[in-house]
């Protein structure tokens, strides 16, 4: 979702306007993320995303996020998820500062693993937020669905390879990746375990030429129509409805 | 003109494939760089392959390779390099195991500075290969011309005009970036002169990477310097 506060400089935008923004570039659906409340009070930014996709909650699929040593964040997750209805949840541990295995963070990310919510995580970048540091949260709870944002960015694509390989319960969002390293992916990683995403809104609509350049460098890739329909449909269908990975 | 200022090739087969896509994408020269293990470990083996490449095809360049540490052979393997046909010298720090703030890779940087050819340092992996300590790098050696490889993508991004602004002898690469995002900020910060075009091919593809510079809002005069005229004049070579 962008900024209310101007953070990073991204204009904000009305949910309306993006929602026109993915007809043009023949979109469905979008989870969307939040962006200030990586930085700011959770409680007020996770209202504000979720009144932002209320305009098409078939279209627009929130996903919140919580400070981990809030003792209060426990009733964060569940209001979120028992009021609000919000779908999964965005963490990006290099940003909000914590380990992803830390003490404060374990007994929430059990929590969200009794609820079935997906746990979307940056990764790519230390110290924080390396794909194997995540594994380690993957490999403590089993049950929990956990998804690298990133596949490990540029210089941790082997541990994004390896992370889901070893672990059934993590799943790779291809995003903002380079098309040799999405195809690096497709060939070593179950299909079952990959999606597509395109980091919209992290700029003005009229700067918006990024995400459409990004959903062709995705259709300019060498697969199969199955596999394309797997990872575009299936596979984010799955994780939005609460199904197996 | 197009000058593709950085791809990897890393094998004979991966040469043809090259040579397909910089016709279909109308790029009238690519400059080579070796693979990992030539980086790494067998420099001289990488150089005489490119060397070959670039006798067999008018059309490619190719960057010498020569790891920092090797004292002794270092300066002699880049001037065989440059003599057979190299237009500059490449590092990969994170890949070649130093610090651009270790001392003692100077010499040989001292032996490239007489030669005046450009020197490409890939950036963006911490905790070895960061923009700001390719500035400082830079700074030491205002006479020689720096390229900033893939301007410190991913996550090191933020730390490129910075860069750019502390040493202005470092060109940034354009690769993996966009028209009016990534792109036009660096445009704004030092202008189409400081812009070179590389794809990082394979990496990415050279089709995206010349869109992504054909479809800056900037005028063609600039796109003009970005896509060929800047490298060509620190790079020397005839066209």
């Amino acid at each position: 979702m962008p900024s209310r506060n101007g953070i990073w400089g991204i204009p904000f935008f009305e949910s309306q306007k993006y929602l026109e923004f993915m007809d043009k570039i023949n979109v469905d659906r979008s989870v969307i993320l939040p962006l200030d409340g990586l930085f700011l009070d959770p409680t007020v930014t996770n209202t504000e995303l979720h009144n932002w996709c209320s305009r098409d909650t078939s279209r627009l699929i929130p996903f919140f996020t919580f400070e981990p040593r809030d003792k209060k964040a426990k009733d964060e997750i569940r209001r979120c998820y028992e009021e609000l209805g919000m779908k999964g949840v965005k963490i990006h541990t290099w940003l909000q500062g914590f380990r992803p295995t830390e003490d404060c963070f374990i007994p929430l990310a059990e929590y969200l693993a009794q609820l079935g919510l997906p746990i979307l995580f940056h990764d790519g970048t230390p110290p924080y937020s390396t794909p194997l540091q995540i594994a380690e949260l993957a490999r403590m709870i089993p049950e929990l669905r956990i998804i690298l944002g990133h596949g490990g960015l540029y210089d941790f694509a082997q541990e994004a390879i390896i992370a889901a390989n070893k672990y059934p319960n993590i799943s790779i969002s291809m995003t903002s990746l380079p098309t040799h390293h999405m195809m690096a992916l497709i060939e070593n990683v179950r299909t079952e375990q990959l999606m597509f995403g395109s980091d919209g809104g992290l700029n003005s609509l009229e700067k918006h030429s990024y995400v459409k350049l990004r959903w062709e460098m995705f259709d300019s890739l060498d697969i199969s129509e199955s596999v394309r329909n797997q990872i575009l449909s299936v596979n984010p269908q799955k994780l939005i409805d609460g199904g197996s990975v | 003109m197009i000058i593709d200022s950085h791809v990897t090739i890393q094998s004979d087969e991966a040469l043809k494939e090259l040579l397909d896509s910089m016709e279909a994408n109308q790029i009238d020269l690519s400059v080579i760089a070796p693979g990992k293990r030539e980086f790494a470990f067998d420099n001289t083996l990488g150089n005489q392959r490119l060397a070959r490449y670039c006798k067999q095809h008018q059309n490619l360049r190719y960057w010498a390779v020569v790891t920092p540490w090797s004292f002794q052979s270092g300066p002699a393997e880049i001037n065989k390099a440059l003599s057979e046909g190299a237009v500059g010298v490449i590092f990969d720090s994170a890949v070649q195991g130093f610090s651009l703030l270790d001392s003692e890779i100077r010499a040989v940087l001292e032996s490239i500075a007489t030669t005046g050819v450009p020197l490409y340092f890939q950036t963006g992996t911490p905790v070895l290969a960061l923009p700001l300590q390719l500035a400082f790098l830079a700074e030491k050696y205002p006479e020689l011309n720096f390229i900033m490889g893939r301007s410190g993508r991913p996550d090191f991004r933020t730390d490129a005009i910075p860069a750019l602004n502390l040493a202005k002898n470092i060109f940034a690469d354009t690769s993996h970036d966009y028209p009016d995002t990534g792109l036009l900020g660096l445009h704004s910060a030092v202008g189409s002169s400081r812009m070179i075009f590389t794809s990082d091919y394979p990496f990415e593809t050279q089709k995206f990477g010349v869109s992504a510079i054909k479809g800056m809002p900037i005028g063609e005069s600039g796109k003009a310097e970005i896509l060929g005229l800047n490298v060509k004049e620190i790079m020397k070579v005839n066209l």
